[in-house]
């Protein structure tokens, strides 16, 4: 076994320290800085961006939230303001309704009166005319004067 | 009630952020559990076992070796130290042993939580 | 000296047969000697140079961008696959043993691959090669224990919660348990590599010796080695990493 051949076992160790040393020293002197400087720098890279994407949120929910508030309060402003308004228009609108109606009641209890006035006056002067006519037609079909008093009182019979 | 529609955000979009976000975060928190998880291949194990037996009873034959070559003593110390040094190994796989059932412990550990996370996402 | 006579002798025997132990063989390229200590330059020392050489191409071109490019990513994959096991096992207490833990890695990582190519030379598999490794790795953690913990450290070597009329047995044990450290690490090492180079041989012999006609069966064999040796390769490096930073947390931390 080649392995066991300890004439070479000086060279091996001797090389191995050498060859183990140099790569020690490339390791630390170029492959740390490069490597690990690239992963250093890009872990705090995402660290920021990350921890800024959270500030951002947290910001934005909080802009949202006061965005929302603000959109309720005015929502319920407009809301009490549409209300009262349609209050205040409600009440114009019966108080004009009702004086209207007393207005139309008024006129109508008039016309009304003015009516049965006149159909009073009218049945009165028709009293005196049913009796004109009452005598005209006793005198030409009789050919008697019928008195007015006689003629009144028989008018006055018949239409009661 | 949906604020957007007037090019600001919506609180879909920030809700998708922070999902975003949490998400990162239990990727991360996984991969730390999953590096703590590599467990030895079995026939790298078993071989770590044997060599352990074998290294203990060298180390214990060169040991005693060396003693009696520098006492004068021979070969008293290499008759004591090797039995020593057999236990020694077997103390060794012994240890390895309970080390290697600890990483199954955590394995355990870590598939339970792996699974308990699972079954809160379905219920989300 | 025996071994250089096997192989005149294998060669001897017909160029066809492959000595399946002559991959493993040392040979002086520059002879060099210093105060009796033959440092000759030969295949191993070659091969550890162009070990150094890959390692140094993959680490340090592919550039460093913040968006990495494929290779880029491979290369930082493997830096932060060793960090994080570091990370895991030490903590933030072992920072400083970072570069020599990576530059274990790398080397034995990258002499196991190289070991698959046909005609290279594997310097992993020789034990005076992964031992040395070893003893660096064990004196290293050693001294860290001294220095971190003083006379404390050998504390160590006491276990605990048990009766006092068993200590005089059982702390020779935990100090040969201890010591048998760098020959467990080391034994592992080369074990694993010289198996699998081997045995790969071997089926490369079997290919050759029965041609075209017979030769497909130990190629399929020899393609699944291949495979299974690539990752062994891979794990026996990062066993090795493992169990130094298991090490070193040790003597960092004290607990066996």
């Amino acid at each position: 076994m080649p392995q066991l051949d300890f004439s070479t076992y000086a060279s091996q160790i001797f090389w191995l320290f050498v060859t183990f040393g140099l790569l020690y020293w490339l390791v630390v002197k170029k492959v740390l800085p490069s490597v690990g400087g690239t992963i250093e720098h890009r872990r705090a890279r995402i660290a920021d961006d990350l921890d800024e994407a959270r500030r951002l949120r947290e910001a934005s929910e909080k802009a949202l939230a006061a965005y929302e508030d603000t959109m309720k309060g005015a929502r319920e402003k407009a809301h009490g303001i549409v209300s009262e308004h349609k209050a205040k228009i409600t009440a114009e609108l019966e108080a004009e309704r009702t004086r209207i109606e007393a207005e139309l009641a008024a006129k109508i209890a008039e016309a009304e009166a003015k009516t049965r006035e006149a159909k009073e006056k009218a049945l009165k002067e028709l009293d005196g005319v049913i009796g004109e006519l009452a005598g005209e037609i006793v005198a030409r079909v009789t050919g008697d004067k019928v008195s007015e008093a006689d003629l009144k009182k028989a008018v006055e019979k018949v239409l009661g | 009630m949906a604020a957007g529609g007037n090019g600001g955000p919506s609180r879909e979009d920030l809700d998708a952020l922070g999902e975003k976000l949490a998400e990162h975060e239990r990727r991360q928190a996984g991969e730390e559990r999953r590096r703590r998880r590599r467990a030895a291949s079995p026939y790298g194990f078993g071989f770590r076992l044997v060599t352990e037996l074998v290294a203990g009873v060298a180390a214990g034959f060169l040991g005693g070796w060396a003693l009696d070559r520098w006492l004068g003593t021979s070969p008293w110390f290499v008759l004591l130290l090797t039995p020593m040094g057999m236990a020694a190994g077997i103390l060794n796989v012994v240890r390895a042993a309970r080390s290697a059932e600890g990483e199954r412990h955590l394995d355990a550990i870590a598939a339970a939580e792996e699974e308990a996370r699972k079954g809160s996402g379905k219920k989300e | 000296m025996k071994g250089e006579a096997a192989h005149g002798a294998a060669e001897a025997a017909g160029g066809l047969a492959l000595d399946p132990m002559h991959q493993f063989q040392i040979q002086r390229i520059i002879p060099f000697k210093l105060g009796g200590l033959d440092l000759s330059f030969t295949n191993s020392t070659l091969w550890m140079f162009i070990v150094v050489g890959v390692c140094a191409a993959f680490l340090l071109l592919g550039g460093s961008r913040l968006v990495p490019s494929r290779w880029q990513s491979v290369k930082e994959m493997t830096y932060e696959f060793v960090a994080g096991m570091m990370r895991d096992i030490l903590g933030d207490s072992g920072r400083a043993f970072f570069p020599f833990v990576f530059t274990l890695f790398m080397f034995i990582l990258v002499a196991n691959m190289l070991g698959m190519v046909p005609y290279s030379f594997t310097v992993t598999s020789h034990i005076i090669v992964t031992f040395t490794l070893a003893l660096v790795v064990f004196i290293l953690a050693t001294a860290v224990g001294f220095v971190k913990h003083g006379a404390g450290y050998l504390k160590m070597f006491v276990p605990s919660g048990v009766p006092a009329y068993m200590l005089p047995i059982l702390i020779p044990i935990e100090v040969i348990s201890y010591f048998t450290r760098p020959i467990s690490l080391s034994v592992r090492l080369f074990a694993n590599m010289m198996a699998g180079h081997t045995m790969l041989k071997v089926f490369a012999g079997f290919v050759v010796a029965l041609g075209i006609l017979g030769g497909w069966a130990p190629l399929a064999m020899m393609v699944a080695l291949t495979g299974l040796e690539i990752l062994v390769a891979f794990l026996q490096a990062y066993v090795f990493a493992v169990l130094t930073v298991i090490y070193l947390n040790d003597a960092i931390n004290m607990h066996h």
